[in-house]
């Protein structure tokens, strides 16, 4: 007989000679516990500088406004000096312009409207235009890492299912993996895979794979683990290999939760290609970084709807998606 | 045929007191080829593990089980379960796989990987498991049915279909009908008998109805402590003789 309490239950029934009397919920064990945890909660907020920050919040207020004045409206048209794009050799002729372009007199600086004008290129959804090209090649990005991830994470969740007994080893090696390359950040992957395939999307990809890769292989694993022994069994008593133990009886029980993740991985990896940008590897990111540095904030709010819109829109479609498949 | 010959089984434990008593304590027991053979016995008698040692999923401590003068050890085991079906207490159906998917899964040790790979089904395997889906009395429009959405009785009856599927010489039943009704269990345990009968195939078949076993077994053995305590036919069975098997020496 196991006579061990439940875990989270004290030992100490209510009354120690009446066998029936019903345990505690907790005793002064985990009383302590809980205060020496709210106590070390205390120490480290001071420690972050938390208190200070907290005083310092309507401050903090007062600089968002001035980044959401800055911000709003958001950046739609694209205006370009018509005498820079001529040095450029960029300039179209005139009979030759994009859609919806005109040439207008603009003053050089808004702010200071004395201070001279110049033609410029005015195309009213050019900057638009730009950020959703910039984030079609994000979604590419995202994809082809996705992409990455799968074909890795199936060897990884095979070998690392416990259940599969492949051995001790392969287990270990396909749970240390997942746990490695989860353990390191995209940002990490994609500057040391940058050194070996240049600033560019292949970088990107190969880092959102990796990294990826992990989660995917460790949620295959424990989904394999998970999975209803009976059948299992039942195909392996009639001799069946694992291969087709797995390919007939632990495939149709994993394969929707397995999707799903995928669903979930793709749109991670949109968010997270975005922002992969800012260390080169091209994309919207890149685009958010210099307008964020350049202080034109208008250009940032766009680059966020974008982003915004992007992740929404594949949320609706993968909702639809997994709405079939899981049934 | 199956022949066991003097079978012990330990179960090793990590309680040191329950290590001392055997599942199976030297069982020898001849069971001829087309008998409807029922084991009887309390839980824990061992009826499971003297199943098991006909298609290896226990490896007895001392002496060994024959399965048509081919002994069951590590190295026959592949070739043995070809031929041995089994049907499970809770059904062991893959739940999101069609009727017809779960019925052919008893012949995959026989198919190719691609055509499993590809779930690519043989016209031939799919003649014969429509052939055993109709034997077990489900009808031509189950087939693409999930077997999550059949009943208890029709699962046990698919999984009936599934054991026999790869044309076995031994079908075991461990505790086939636990989980059922007794009118669900009276008609899936007619369909495994009828089955059986049809096709000269030997059935191993442990349960805890005393009058089911009485109805459709051709032999009833009776297991406690993990000796055989009664061996006979059904009509030997009286209630002297349930009376030792369920509580002992009276």
């Amino acid at each position: 007989m196991n006579n061990k309490p439940a875990r989270g239950q004290s030992e100490t029934p209510v009354d120690p000679s009446d066998p029936w009397s019903p345990k505690r919920p907790f005793g002064p064990g985990s009383v302590s516990i809980a205060i020496a945890l709210l106590l070390l909660l205390g120490i480290s907020f001071h420690r972050q500088g938390l208190d200070q920050s907290l005083v310092r919040t309507p401050e903090a207020a007062d600089q968002a406004w001035t980044f959401i004045d800055r911000a709003l409206p958001p950046r739609i048209e694209e205006a370009q000096r018509v005498e820079r794009l001529k040095q450029l050799g960029e300039m179209p002729d005139a009979d030759s312009l994009p859609m919806l372009a005109r040439i207008e007199r603009r003053p050089l600086n808004p702010i200071q409207p004395h201070a001279g004008t110049a033609d410029f290129l005015v195309e009213p959804l050019g900057y638009l235009r730009r950020c959703v090209i910039l984030m079609l090649g994000t979604i590419e990005m995202a994809f082809w890492g996705t992409l990455v991830a799968m074909t890795l994470s199936l060897p990884l969740g095979i070998i690392g299912a416990r259940t599969m007994a492949y051995g001790k080893i392969p287990y270990s090696i396909g749970r240390g993996l997942s746990s490695l390359s989860r353990a390191t950040p995209e940002l990490i992957l994609a500057l040391i895979l940058a050194l070996m395939y240049g600033f560019g999307p292949t970088a990107g990809i190969l880092a959102l794979g990796l990294h990826s890769a992990g989660f995917l292989g460790k949620f295959l694993a424990d989904d394999i683990e998970n999975t209803d022994r009976g059948p299992r069994d039942a195909l392996a008593s009639t001799g069946a290999s694992k291969l087709k133990v797995l390919r007939i009886a632990i495939v149709p029980q994993v394969l929707p939760q397995y999707v799903a993740y995928l669903q979930y991985i793709l749109e991670r990896n949109v968010r997270t290609a975005s922002v992969l940008g800012i260390v080169g590897v091209g994309g919207i990111g890149l685009e958010l970084k210099f307008a964020y540095d350049n202080g034109e904030f208008d250009k940032v709010s766009t680059v966020l709807i974008v982003i915004f819109a992007t992740v929404l829109t594949l949320e609706l479609i993968s909702q639809r998606i997994r709405q079939r498949i899981i049934r | 045929m199956i022949h066991f010959q003097g079978i012990t089984k330990r179960y090793v434990t990590h309680d040191a007191a329950e290590a001392s008593a055997p599942a199976l304590n030297g069982v020898s027991l001849l069971v001829p080829r087309g008998q409807f053979c029922v084991v009887l016995g309390p839980s824990g008698s061992g009826k499971s593990t003297l199943l098991r040692t006909v298609n290896g999923l226990v490896i007895p401590d001392q002496g060994n089980t024959t399965l048509n003068d081919t002994r069951v050890d590590r190295t026959t085991i592949a070739a043995i379960r070809r031929r041995v079906g089994m049907i499970h207490q809770s059904f062991n159906l893959v739940p999101r796989l069609s009727v017809l998917d779960n019925v052919v899964s008893g012949a995959l040790p026989d198919l190719p990987a691609w055509r499993v790979m590809l779930r690519w089904w043989p016209g031939e395997l799919n003649r014969t498991a429509c052939e055993w889906l109709a034997r077990v009395d489900l009808k031509p429009n189950y087939l693409a049915r999930r077997v999550s959405q059949l009943s208890g009785g029709e699962q046990q009856r698919v999984a009936i279909a599934r054991a026999f599927v790869n044309a076995p010489t031994v079908v075991l039943a461990d505790e086939p009908v636990a989980s059922l009704d007794p009118q669900t269990s009276r008609i899936v345990l007619r369909i495994l008998r009828n089955a059986a009968r049809q096709t000269g195939v030997t059935v191993l078949c442990s349960l805890h109805q005393v009058d089911l076993a009485v109805e459709f077994a051709d032999r009833i053995v009776a297991l406690r402590n993990g000796h055989v305590v009664f061996d006979d036919t059904p009509e030997k069975l009286d209630s002297e003789a349930i009376r030792s098997i369920y509580e002992g020496r009276p």
